[in-house]
């Protein structure tokens, strides 16, 4: 499903329609032409993935030096000026484009972000907006991606100049891309089935069953709840589904014994489902980390400085709980599928 | 006593007023509308209800004491001794088994908990929800240890090794095992000057109840203040969610007070009408201080002065029946655990309803040695056994605990009268 807000979706590479107007420079350009050429040179540093028509692979640091340093020489050259707008170029193109691209999953995800009578809203369109107003630029919301992986691809191949799109840090994804610092320091929770669990307690502590899970825990296929699973409960069944929704239905009705994800979606359940809380316990795992960050390319290491300054500058730091608070209100209007 | 008394009261008349049935009935009602109407004023005037209720049980402790090792040290002195123990040891089980089989079947055949509807379990979860019941624990590191021990801590409870401490601590049930050991010693002494200290904690007992005769002229205050701070904290929509179990707790409460009000009244002989006068003052107190030891002095005048049962008898048996056998509490699991049981839609079968008769008699005896939401926990030792989970329902019971403590506490004080009078004989 694809989706287009705000601004239209434009299919074609940032920074080409500066690209076209630097080829007709003539001698008699004065000032004017040079300071576009030095645009251009810098707007060349990170997309060099712009010239190459395939976005997943983008210029390599060597390649990008030697036209940085060609074209510094013959800008400084031409006139000492443009020093002024010596602009690091990540924060030049948006700039210079008066306007900032972020990509958000295509599917709602309350609270962070969803579609209410037309409007866009939610946490991460949220920070998304006062981003955009500090850098003083319009914003655009790109919601071409279906996966989370999809948005994180997007930021790579620079379709966006950033992601929030409650995208977690993991080490897979750091490799390919940047991640600011936690927006939102979630840990990983578990829902289970009272009646199952106090099956299992046996006269020990909650904690202890906890600790020696037995039984089918359900996770979303092909998520890093996967291999979390194996990690911290072994003695566990995997139970894989493809939906998240199924996996709770499964829970309340007692057909596993507990699902697995960050414990916002898993407090967000119980909130969901007030009807089905009797059913449910929902565990806050503290030694485990699932945090939100914003994505950025890897080369957009000026962005990543000031959206690390606007994230520390946040009134209020969030939680999980004032997530959930503040945003409340969207479950008593999107009333939740009952089981 | 009386005599003396009359020179500091003028108006005699006004003063038996403030004990007859139209007073209470009066100050019951005001508290009632105060409680549910201006739960503002209720806060305002609740200080003078925890001060009638601190008097009440500065009492307790004293009388616990002399009560108790008098009564059994003149019973080993009189060497009928053995009858009692015989007639106690029979009836506090068995009574304990009736009252918790009479609660499993009401439960049982009403079936709170069955077939809730949507927007009920809506409400209850919602006041889950509320409570904040999310578990918050580290996969690695030390195991917390929980505070809650069940059975243990009843056995802990019960051996004092520092009476002093138990009893600035008021830990009744340390206090009650020392009396008894203390007067069955007393007893076995076979000197004369054993005399001198029967009399000197028979002196203690009175000058005690006395105090406690004096406190039944401020009840009505007492109890317009005590009931309004109870309604105020009464949660209306976890009520009415609850209705069907509330009513049926209630119902069951009803029957067996209605049925200990029937053995009181055939074992004391006296008229139905006086035994009731004589019922009044137990119930009343009960139902407004939620304190079956602050109601303690009152059951044992009730039994004693009024019903004319035996008083050493009386002394004796009342505390242990209140304090040990817990009957309001047996009563209130084995509906709870019913409840729960319904709830969860499980089918437990005629073992398991035997699990829970026996299983609410043990968690009810347990809560002899706790107070307050450690109370309401004790459901675990029945819920355990039957694996069900406690930590979502407890925050439901403990919801409605302002309404259903009371009338625990009534059953606590009731059926343990009853059970007195089923071992005590009629002085003649």
């Amino acid at each position: 499903m694809v989706r287009k807000l705000a601004v239209t979706q434009r299919p074609e590479p940032l920074g080409n329609g500066v690209g076209v107007n630097a080829t007709p420079v003539g001698w008699q350009a004065s000032l004017r032409v040079g300071c576009l050429l030095l645009l251009v040179a810098l707007l060349g540093f990170g997309p060099g993935a712009q010239a190459d028509p395939s976005p997943s692979t983008p210029a390599t640091p060597g390649a990008m030096a030697v036209s940085t340093a060609s074209v510094q020489g013959r800008a400084t050259s031409a006139l000492g000026e443009a020093v002024e707008s010596a602009m690091p170029p990540d924060m030049q193109r948006i700039l210079a484009r008066g306007k900032l691209t972020v990509a958000v999953l295509g599917q709602d995800n309350a609270p962070f972000f969803v579609e209410q009578e037309g409007q866009l809203t939610g946490l991460d369109i949220q920070l998304a907006r006062s981003l955009a107003e500090q850098l003083g630029v319009t914003l655009e919301i790109t919601r071409l991606a279906t996966t989370f992986d999809q948005v994180v691809d997007m930021v790579y191949g620079q379709r966006a100049d950033l992601a929030i799109s409650k995208i977690s840090r993991t080490l897979k994804r750091a490799q390919r891309v940047r991640f600011s610092r936690p927006y939102l320091r979630m840990r990983q929770g578990l829902l289970v089935n009272r009646l199952q669990l106090a099956e299992q307690v046996q006269g020990r502590s909650m904690v202890e069953t906890i600790r020696d899970l037995r039984g089918k825990v359900g996770v979303i296929k092909g998520s890093s709840y996967v291999g979390f699973l194996k990690q911290k409960f072994p003695q566990a069944t995997i139970v894989e589904y493809p939906a998240w929704e199924a996996i709770v239905d499964a829970v309340v009705q007692g057909d596993i014994l507990a699902a697995y994800r960050d414990e916002l979606e898993i407090k967000k359940v119980v909130r969901t489902q007030p009807d089905a809380a009797l059913q449910l316990q929902t565990i806050a795992l503290t030694d485990t980390q699932d945090s939100l960050a914003v994505v950025l390319p890897w080369s957009s290491t000026h962005l990543l400085a000031v959206v690390d300054q606007a994230l520390e500058t946040l009134t209020t730091p969030y939680t999980v709980d004032t997530v959930l608070d503040e945003y409340a209100h969207y479950w008593d209007l999107h009333s939740p599928q009952q089981p | 006593m009386v005599t003396s008394a009359n020179a500091y009261v003028p108006r005699q008349a006004a003063m038996a007023w403030l004990r007859s049935p139209w007073a209470i009935a009066i100050s019951s009602g005001v508290g009632i509308f105060i409680g549910i109407r201006l739960p503002q004023a209720a806060t305002w005037i609740a200080p003078f209800g925890t001060v009638y209720l601190g008097l009440l049980k500065m009492c307790v402790l004293p009388m616990l004491l002399s009560a108790i090792t008098n009564s059994l040290g003149r019973l080993m002195q009189s060497r009928d001794a053995r009858q009692y123990v015989q007639r106690m040891a029979m009836v506090f089980p068995l009574s304990l088994l009736a009252v918790s089989a009479i609660a499993v079947a009401m439960a049982a055949l009403a079936g709170p908990g069955r077939n809730l509807t949507g927007e009920t379990l809506k409400t209850l979860g919602v006041l889950v929800n509320q409570s904040g019941i999310d578990l918050e624990m580290a996969l690695s590191g030390p195991i917390p240890t929980d505070a809650t021990g069940g059975v243990t801590t009843l056995v802990d409870s019960l051996v004092p090794d520092n009476i002093f401490a138990a009893l600035s601590e008021g830990q009744t049930l340390k206090v009650l095992l020392f009396a008894m050991i203390f007067g069955v010693s007393l007893g076995l002494v076979k000197a004369p000057t054993t005399a001198a200290l029967f009399d000197t904690l028979d002196s203690l007992y009175r000058a005690f109840n006395q105090i406690i005769h004096g406190l039944t002229y401020l009840l009505p205050l007492g109890l317009c203040s005590l009931l309004a701070g109870q309604l105020s904290q009464v949660g209306i929509g976890v009520l009415l969610s609850m209705v069907d179990f509330v009513g049926v707790a209630i119902a069951t409460f009803a029957l067996v007070y209605l049925i200990c009000t029937l053995i009181i009244w055939r074992r004391s002989g006296t008229g139905l009408w006086s035994t009731l006068l004589a019922l009044k003052d137990p119930t009343i107190l009960s139902l407004a201080t939620s304190s079956s030891l602050a109601c303690l002095p009152a059951a044992i005048t009730s039994l004693s002065g009024h019903l004319k049962f035996n008083p050493q008898t009386t002394h004796l048996v009342t505390p242990l029946a209140i304090t040990l056998c817990r009957f309001g509490s047996v009563i209130y699991f084995a509906s709870a655990t019913l409840f729960v049981v319904q709830l969860y839609q499980r089918d437990l079968g005629l073992a398991g309803l035997g699990i829970v008769i026996l299983g609410s008699i043990l968690a009810g005896m347990a809560t002899s040695g706790v107070t307050g939401i450690l109370t309401l926990t004790m459901l675990g030792l029945v819920l355990d056994p039957l694996k069900l989970p406690l930590e979502a329902v407890l925050v439901l019971f403990i919801a409605i605990d302002p309404l259903m403590d009371p009338f625990r506490t009534l059953g606590i004080v009731h059926t343990g009268m009853a059970a007195t009078a089923l071992v005590a004989d009629r002085e003649t």
